[in-house]
């Protein structure tokens, strides 16, 4: 279960959402534009960031922008970019993140999604059990 | 292509100036070759008389030698006469010499070879007189007479090299005549090689330079602009085509951008309407009856908002193809604008709208269906973009024989720029095409419904402050006159009631 952020201006869509993610089990947090978002993350970072992208203020790539200002792109917070804009791909690939879902998607889309997000914030579990590196200079060379 | 063209009436002037030039050049060779030739004619004649005149005079002079000696040898009587008429002809021929000279080199000649041959003649003479015999006579007078021959064909040597000088400039005249056409020639050539080249350069590429950007406009290519580096003529048409390629990619734009944010909206109600379906669906997690209730009441809603989207759509669409039938009727604005605050009234409790009711009746021709639906634009357009608790305020006042309706908003305000583009049908205003939903087309429908009516759509606004959006309606003019009836007062039967429609 995750530690997630809804940025949305679309008061009952991301209502509803936060129901849904709530019962889902997951800790919810929503803000209702940019400004706000960036204040959340401020307070506590989330694993996953659903992003609309028009919102009044600052708008859903302006708050991408501020997030990797702000620790200048060190801690990469999973984006998904949430809207019914008609470029959605361009503009993901502006913000950098694979992750976009155009409106109106179901459920089952969004949590998949989710689950693939989330993956990258776990860190890597070796196959065998740890031994000690290759070292890299006893290969032969020409 | 950034060659400087002079304009096309400036090079058409320099072609015809370089034509004329050439013309004057061959007709002046000619007309000086014409006027030399006429006097060198002239002069011919004058020589040839000349020439005779000399040649005349040595045989006149040789032939009276020989009489004058043959009597003066023989003594006979007979020869006396002969002698004398020849000298007298010699005389006279001598005065025409001198006469017929032309320069002051030939007057001078021919009066020393007149004088000469009278001293010859007035020494023969007075030689004869005395009787002094042939034998010694000879010896004296022959030098006299060959000096009067030297000077007479003095004479005529200068006549041969004036006619060889004339000779001479004939040629040159000749060689000019020839000179200049050839000139004047080459001038025509030049000129009208360089039109065509003009001809070619300055009109036949540009044109189809401008049209095939034309065709690359149509192809796709909106940024293609024709060239201005043309005659001035040709760059004007090229300046009017480029507003009007720039107008239509630009409304070209704004209807892509238009398109994108009616799909945008249509998207988000959707995007509530399928989230919402889903949630009370969801086997894992049943709602509770009273958030179904309220998710149902969610996805009406937003069916609801769909369905005003789409009738906009239509409505701006038959507009804007001109299908906007009015069924005019008089009515009172004042009863068009309560009903309207009403309806809004009861939905919007987070805004307040302030109406100030006039005292008297502001009546209009009007369609009532559609001047209620440009209150509720405008009236709904205020409620959209003013912050929650703002005042709305709408006043109805007659000014010059106008009914003004005025709506207010504390909302986000424009540009004056963009205040400019917001009547225009398939424009969504920067600042608000992030804040409020909706198609966009209400005001170019209200713009158009109002203007049907021969009346007007003001807007005044300042960014942060808000809007004031004052509808101009002519009044009726009856309504000058004061109405006891009020409100209720029905118009003539005849105005208002056009033949039903299907």
């Amino acid at each position: 279960m995750a530690d997630l952020l809804i940025v949305d201006d679309n008061i009952e869509l991301g209502d509803m959402l936060f129901d849904i993610l709530l019962s889902e089990g997951h800790e919810v947090r929503i803000a209702r534009n940019g400004l706000e978002g960036v204040t959340e993350i401020r307070q506590r970072k989330p694993e996953l960031i659903l992003l609309d992208v028009e919102m009044p203020q600052l708008d859903g790539p302006g708050l991408a922008y501020q997030l990797f200002l702000h620790d200048a792109g060190e801690e990469a917070i999973p984006i998904i970019l949430l809207s019914g804009i008609v470029s959605l791909d361009t503009v993901a690939r502006r913000v950098g993140t694979p992750y976009f879902l155009t409106k109106p998607y179901s459920l089952k889309e969004l949590f998949s999604m989710m689950e693939l997000a989330l993956l990258e914030r776990r860190p890597p579990v070796p196959t065998s059990p740890p031994g000690p590196l290759p070292d890299a200079g006893t290969s032969p060379s020409p | 292509m950034s060659r400087q063209w002079p304009s096309l009436r400036a090079m058409a002037w320099r072609g015809l100036l370089v034509v004329a030039l050439a013309v004057v050049l061959v007709f002046g060779a000619s007309l000086a070759a014409i006027t030399e030739l006429r006097r060198a004619t002239a002069n011919t004649l004058s020589e040839m008389r000349t020439l005779d005149l000399t040649s005349r005079i040595e045989t006149d002079a040789l032939r009276h030698y020989r009489a004058s000696n043959l009597l003066v040898a023989t003594g006979v009587e007979a020869y006396e006469g002969v002698q004398d008429e020849i000298a007298d002809g010699l005389r006279s021929d001598l005065r025409s010499l001198v006469e017929l000279a032309q320069t002051p080199a030939e007057r001078e000649a021919a009066e020393s070879a007149e004088r000469l041959m009278l001293v010859y003649l007035e020494q023969r003479v007075a030689l004869e007189e005395r009787g002094v015999l042939l034998e010694e006579l000879v010896p004296q007078v022959q030098p006299r007479l060959d000096d009067a021959l030297e000077a007479v064909r003095g004479v005529r040597t200068l006549v041969v090299a004036r006619a060889d000088a004339a000779q001479a400039r004939a040629e040159w005249f000749s060689r000019a005549v020839l000179v200049s056409g050839v000139a004047a020639m080459l001038l025509i050539l030049a000129a009208a090689l360089g039109g065509a080249w003009v001809l070619d350069r300055a009109i036949v590429r540009p044109v189809d330079r401008m049209s095939r950007a034309i065709d690359g406009f149509r192809g796709g290519r909106y940024g293609a602009r024709l060239d201005t580096g043309l005659p001035e003529e040709l760059a004007r048409v090229s300046q009017d085509v480029n507003g009007l390629l720039s107008y239509i990619a630009w409304q070209r734009e704004n209807q892509l951008a238009f398109l994108g944010g009616v799909v945008h909206d249509f998207r988000n109600s959707l995007s509530i309407m399928q989230v919402g379906m889903e949630s009370l669906t969801r086997p894992k997690d049943p709602p509770s009856p009273e958030k179904a209730r309220r998710t149902a009441e969610i996805v009406e809603r937003q069916v609801r908002r769909l369905n005003r989207m789409v009738g906009d759509l239509v409505d701006a669409t038959r507009v804007e193809a001109g299908q906007l039938q009015l069924e005019r009727t008089r009515l009172d604005l004042r009863s068009v604008v309560e009903e309207s605050i009403e309806l809004f009234e009861e939905s919007t409790a987070a805004h307040r709208i302030c109406f100030l009711k006039p005292e008297v009746e502001l009546p209009v021709l009007a369609d009532a269906g559609r001047m209620a639906q440009v209150v509720n634009n405008l009236v709904g357009n205020a409620v959209k973009y003013s912050p929650e608790g703002g005042t709305i305020q709408v006043s109805l006042y007659a000014q010059d024989g106008n009914a003004v309706l005025a709506v207010s908003d504390q909302g986000v305000g424009m540009s004056p720029e963009e205040s400019q583009d917001i009547f225009q049908p398939f424009h969504r205003g920067r600042t608000g095409a992030g804040v409020a939903p909706g198609t966009g087309l209400g005001l170019s429908v209200v713009r158009r419904i109002v203007t049907a009516h021969g009346g007007r759509v003001e807007v005044e606004s300042t960014v942060g402050i808000g809007s004031t959006f004052r509808v101009v309606l002519p009044l009726i003019e009856e309504a000058e006159l004061p109405s006891p009836e009020g409100a209720g007062s029905r118009p003539p039967a005849s105005e208002d009631q056009p033949p039903a429609q299907g």
